[in-house]
Formats: C-alpha cells, sequence, structure tokens
C-alpha cells in the first residue's frame, strides 16, 4: 500500500512542505523544489511594490501553492488575504497564520481558530499554523481544519523541535495530519519528528539560509523519508537508563 | 482625478483598471485587484471605470514561509 497523505483530498506523495522566503536568489527556487521533491510549496500575499516581482514566476507548474495569511493580526485580516489568495487562481489551499506578536512570531491561537471557522466555510481547505496547544489544534479540527501545523521552534529560529512533549500529545491525540511547520534547523530535527509520527514538515528558512540551499533540500527530502520509513517499521523497545546493556550476539559458545 | 492605490494618494488621469495596470506594467494575470473592499474578478478589470476617490489594493504572491 502507498503511504500517501491527504490533504483536502489531494494525495501527496512527498511529505516535505517548503517555502519560498528569504532566498538569496529567488531563482533557486525550481532548483531547490525539485532537490526536495516537495509538491506543496509556500508564499505569502503583499501589496505590489514598485520594482519588487511577484514568485509565482520562479514556481515549478507542478507544485500546488499553499498560500500563507502572514501580516494577518487578525481572524478579519487572516480572511481576507485568504479571499486575495484565492482570487489569484492557485486553488483554495490556505495556511492560516495570525500574529500579532512582533518579536516572539507566535501564533494567535484564538484568531487562528476564528479564522479557520470562517474560511472552512467558504469553501477553504485550511491548514492551522499554531502553538502546539491541544486546546487550540481541538478547536480548529473542529472548524474543519484539514490538518494541523504546529510549530517546532519558533519561526526563523533553526532551533529545532524544542515543542517535542506538545507535538507528540498532538499526534497521540488528533485525527487531523500533523505537519511540524517553523522552527526546524536541520535534516536530523525533521527526522526526528517525522519518525514520532508527524504526517509532514514544512522547512522554509532551514534550507533558505544553509550555504547550499539545494543540497540542504535534498537532504532534508531524505530525512523526512527515514523519519517516516523509521514510524512505519515501529522501533524497537528503549530500556531503562541503568537497566543494563543487552548483548546483540549470543551469550554461548565462545572461544575460551 | 485622486484615487488611493495600495494606501497612497495619487493623482491621475485613470480610466479603466486594466489601464491602470498595464500604465505599471504589472501583469493582469499575475495580480489581484481589491476596489473599496471588495474582489474585483479579473474578467471585470477591462470594464470597471475608476472613480474619484476609489480606494484600490493590488496585491500579488511574494517570497514566503
Amino acid at each position: 500500500m502507498a503511504d500517501s497523505l491527504v490533504i483536502g483530498g489531494v494525495e501527496l506523495k512527498s511529505r516535505l512542505f517548503i517555502g519560498t522566503g528569504k532566498y538569496g536568489e529567488d531563482a533557486l527556487i525550481p532548483d531547490v523544489a525539485a532537490a526536495s521533491g516537495a509538491e506543496v510549496i509556500t508564499v505569502a500575499m503583499r501589496r505590489v511594490e514598485k520594482g519588487q516581482k511577484g514568485i509565482i514566476g520562479h514556481i515549478p507548474d507542478y507544485m500546488r501553492i499553499l498560500p500563507n495569511t502572514s501580516g494577518a493580526r487578525t481572524a478579519g485580516e487572516a480572511a481576507r488575504l485568504a479571499r486575495l489568495a484565492r482570487a489569484a487562481g492557485c486553488g483554495n489551499w490556505v495556511k492560516i497564520e495570525v500574529i500579532s506578536d512582533t518579536r516572539h512570531l507566535l501564533p494567535d491561537g484564538y484568531e487562528t481558530a476564528k479564522a479557520t471557522e470562517i474560511l472552512v466555510k467558504e469553501g477553504f481547505v485550511v491548514l492551522p499554523y499554531i502553538n502546539p496547544d491541544l486546546y487550540v489544534a481541538r478547536a480548529c479540527a473542529d472548524a474543519g481544519a484539514a490538518a494541523i501545523m504546529p510549530l517546532g521552534a519558533p519561526i526563523g529560529t533553526n532551533r529545532g523541535l524544542q515543542t517535542k512533549e506538545m507535538i507528540a500529545i498532538l499526534i497521540a491525540e488528533m485525527d487531523l495530519p500533523i505537519i511540524v511547520d517553523a522552527g526546524l534547523g536541520m535534516p536530523s530535527h525533521a527526522c526526528e519528528a517525522m519518525e514520532m509520527g508527524a504526517a509532514a514538515c514544512l522547512v522554509n528558512t532551514a534550507i533558505a539560509s544553509s550555504r547550499n540551499p539545494v543540497q540542504m533540500a535534498g537532504a532534508f527530502r531524505q530525512a523526512v523519508m527515514a523519519g517516516r520509513e523509521a514510524f512505519l517499521a515501529g522501533g524497537g523497545a528503549v530500556r531503562e537508563r541503568g537497566a543494563g546493556a543487552v548483548a546483540s550476539s549470543p551469550l554461548t559458545g565462545f572461544l575460551r | 482625478m485622486e484615487v488611493i492605490i495600495n494606501g497612497n494618494n495619487e493623482a491621475g488621469d485613470f480610466s479603466t483598471v486594466i489601464e491602470l495596470l498595464n500604465r505599471r506594467g504589472l501583469d493582469p494575470k499575475l495580480v489581484v485587484v481589491e476596489l473599496n473592499g471588495k474582489i474585483l474578478p479579473s474578467a471585470d478589470f477591462s470594464t470597471t471605470t475608476l472613480k474619484e476617490g476609489d480606494t484600490v489594493e493590488i496585491v500579488q504572491f511574494v517570497a514566503g514561509g
């Protein structure tokens, strides 16, 4: 049986989502995308500024666009951005991002759940970005979210799976796919999340800020696949610290 | 005539939305336009005329995570 991830009725083969932010050169994006194997890629929506180019021209045609609502501080602002994004004609998926704290950039769970409710009713496939909080996740699920995107660490920090315990709770309790988003800094972090049973990872800064983004994208691809395989395989029992070692070779038939 | 475009008051001889986009060198297929708080379908760009005091938002997808 193929191990695919279904979001909003769409079957995905890759469990790595990537972003388009912070690349030194946006022309790298097609090569990064190819190396990552990702099928889903995030974008933001902003006012057109003089001299600023849009990003769509750099995104391979086969990819599914996941617009975010970054810049939104309230549910209403997020809904407005989502509607504008849908009007751009790149599908009805949206990553809800509602942030009003400009230092820590932590998502506002209450406003995010409200935005989820509004946008699901309007026919969007909604992926809310949240702190790994069980109650917020449940509120989003009750509102009809297609997946839950908890942060591994504050966005853009590359600090890894700092919220591991809380994410484990979401994975255990929620029926929706849990997609770890934000903070994953190295492939080992993504692998760890996948080993725990996360459905997918979204990685932007770690790839974009690396010395060689194409190579790093490939490393994340392999890490996500390895973690997923390990989760499916099921790890062996872990012995308590101090319980002594267990030999892997027979303890009989020694040549003495 | 003066209209508010992306938060700035701009004076000019704007007739239709498509003309405004063309004059700014914007590809109408790559932008979304909100006119007075309502999304304007791209099919209406060439038939929608701008009036004094209209508020126009022109947005596009940019890099983001």
